[in-house]
């Protein structure tokens, strides 16, 4: 802009002298000139000045505009960053704090914890499976299972567990030495259905495995002492029913026959809590042998066959069609699961009604089930069903004698066959019981 | 007639088989432990003998392999009767030798004279 008025003033200056040419009058040229100064200054100070103000003004404002607006924008930046940043320390910290926690919780808790992933390797263990397992964490963090089997007392855990592919257990015992014992547990760890990993939990039950095993030691010591007494009771009633002691009549006769009965019951309430005792010591299948099961049945079906005639039952025995392998286990305490649950259907069935027994296998279980139109399970009772001394109310109206235990000592037994046991039940209608055996 | 020779603490138990085996015509004998018992049945020499198992002093199954350790006796059939019931229990006096093992819970004088005379057939 300075350049134009440059321009001007020069055209200003040829203009006087053009004029003083013409002119010739030194006078009017010099007026000319004083004038023509006088509007330069005027122009330059009142007009250009201002208009390159307003220009310059106008540039810079615009410029102004874009830096505030900049400006703005890196103040928000910087805002948002700060934010930003406060924010993500934030979240950090609330993760570390949540890590933290966790590792504190898992760190305090008295059940051992390791967590293998999904290859199979190490990545955490907790101080209570370091104290179980006697190993030193640095040892054996980042191995794969079948590389740490020889530290410390791994290589039972690992037998458990299983190379390679973790097994999922339930409360498997692992002997850790004498009297130590823990239960074994997996869980698989998923995310979004895909599995990640596996949680080993070893749950410590030396104690309650003592315990235990001191109150089936007094169980069985005093059943012993109560089977004497109830020995002599027996044998002294049936002296007397036999005339043995002189002849009774028959109101005498009638009166001792119900005493031998609840007489005889008791023994039975002996020798199921002796059962009871033997189960919950552990040491029921100590005879497994290769047993045809459909023999079991069999001879089950005929110890009831008297009960059965006398209440009428109709009683169906489904053989499976073609041959049944056969199969381990203890005999005798399977013949007792089969005896109970025969017994119950038969007990819990009105005269003349059905009672039907199904047994199946295929390549991996035998399936045993008995299927009823008897009394049924009333609907909230059915949670209690296997739990010890339970009876069903409509069950102990129609029958008085049971004492609870038959379904609880059937459970126990097949689950120490690691099979399973289920029912379904109607009150009213009918109840089926079925369990399984694994080959 | 036939000497059967009991070896039993409890005295009432003792004396209701005693009663029982008298009246079907057996000669019975008793002892209430063992010691007392072995000594008893190298002079009766009895057909049969019905053993107990918790006994003071020595006992039922030491009873047992003491007999079988005397060649005078060793051929005396025994019966075990005991409330000791655990399948290992039972285990342990067939090996040891007993021709039979009853819970006395589980059987009458009836039934355990009928086995007595199976035995003596």
């Amino acid at each position: 802009m300075r350049s134009y008025f440059i321009y001007l003033e020069l055209f200003v200056i040829f203009l006087i002298f053009f004029l003083l040419l013409v002119e010739k009058n030194l006078i009017t040229t010099f007026l000319f000139f004083s004038l023509f100064i006088f509007l330069a200054v005027i122009l330059e100070l009142q007009l250009f000045y201002p208009l390159r103000k307003i220009v310059a003004n106008f540039q810079e404002s615009k410029r102004g505009q874009e830096i505030e607006q900049l400006n703005q924008i890196f103040k928000g930046l910087k805002e948002s960053l700060k934010s930003f940043r406060f924010h993500l320390g934030e979240a950090h910290s609330e993760i570390e704090e949540e890590k933290n926690r966790t590792l504190a919780m898992v760190d305090s808790l008295t059940d051992g914890l390791l967590l293998f992933n999904q290859q199979g390797k190490l990545l955490l263990i907790n101080p209570q499976a370091k104290n179980f397992l006697k190993i030193e964490p640095e040892e054996v963090i980042g191995k794969r299972i079948e590389e740490i089997s020889h530290f410390g007392k791994f290589n039972n855990l690992v037998e458990i567990l299983g190379i390679g592919k973790i097994r999922e257990i339930f409360r498997e015992e692992l002997p850790l030495a004498e009297d130590s014992i823990l239960e074994v547990s997996t869980i698989p760890i998923k995310r979004e259905n895909e599995k990640i990993g596996t949680l080993a939990i070893l749950h410590d039950v030396t104690r309650e495995k003592r315990v235990d095993a001191m109150k089936s030691e007094f169980v069985t010591i005093s059943a012993h002492q109560l089977r004497t007494p109830l020995s002599a009771i027996k044998w002294t009633l049936e002296m007397l029913l036999e005339g043995d002691l002189g002849e009774l009549n028959e109101k005498q006769k009638e009166h001792l026959k119900m005493t031998f009965h609840s007489n005889e019951r008791m023994i039975n309430l002996v020798n199921n809590l002796l059962n009871l005792a033997v189960i919950e010591e552990g040491r029921y299948l100590h005879n497994l042998v290769p047993t045809n099961i459909e023999e079991i049945c069999q001879s089950v079906i005929d110890y009831f066959k008297l009960a059965i005639e006398q209440k009428k039952i109709n009683f169906i025995f489904n053989r499976p069609k073609e041959k049944i392998k056969t199969i381990s286990i203890d005999k005798e305490k399977i013949f007792l699961v089969i005896q109970n649950l025969i017994d119950n259907a038969l007990r819990y069935t009105q005269n003349c009604g059905q009672v039907a027994v199904f047994l199946k296998s295929d390549n991996i279980k035998i399936e045993f089930c008995i299927k009823d139109n008897g009394i049924g399970i009333p609907k909230n009772q059915l949670p209690k069903v296997f739990s010890k001394f339970f009876r069903a109310p409509n069950a102990v109206k129609l029958e008085t004698e049971g004492n609870g235990l038959g379904l609880y000592i059937a459970k126990n037994i097949i689950e120490a066959h690691k099979g399973r046991i289920w029912f379904e039940s109607i009150e009213g209608k009918g109840s089926t019981f079925c369990f399984n055996l694994p080959y | 007639m036939k000497k059967i020779f009991i070896i039993e603490d409890d005295k009432f138990l003792r004396d209701l088989m005693s009663e029982k085996l008298s009246s079907q015509g057996f000669e019975v004998f008793g002892a209430i432990n063992g010691e007392e018992g072995i000594k008893k049945i190298q002079e009766i020499k009895p057909d049969l003998l019905l053993l107990d198992l918790i006994l003071p002093g020595i006992d039922g199954f030491e009873v047992l392999s003491q007999i079988k350790k005397i060649p005078e006796i060793s051929k005396l059939p025994v019966i075990i009767l005991s409330n000791l019931g655990q399948k290992e229990d039972i285990e342990r006096g067939l090996n040891l030798g007993a021709i039979d093992y009853l819970i006395k819970a589980h059987f009458t004088p009836k039934e355990i004279i009928e086995k007595v005379k199976s035995i003596l057939k």
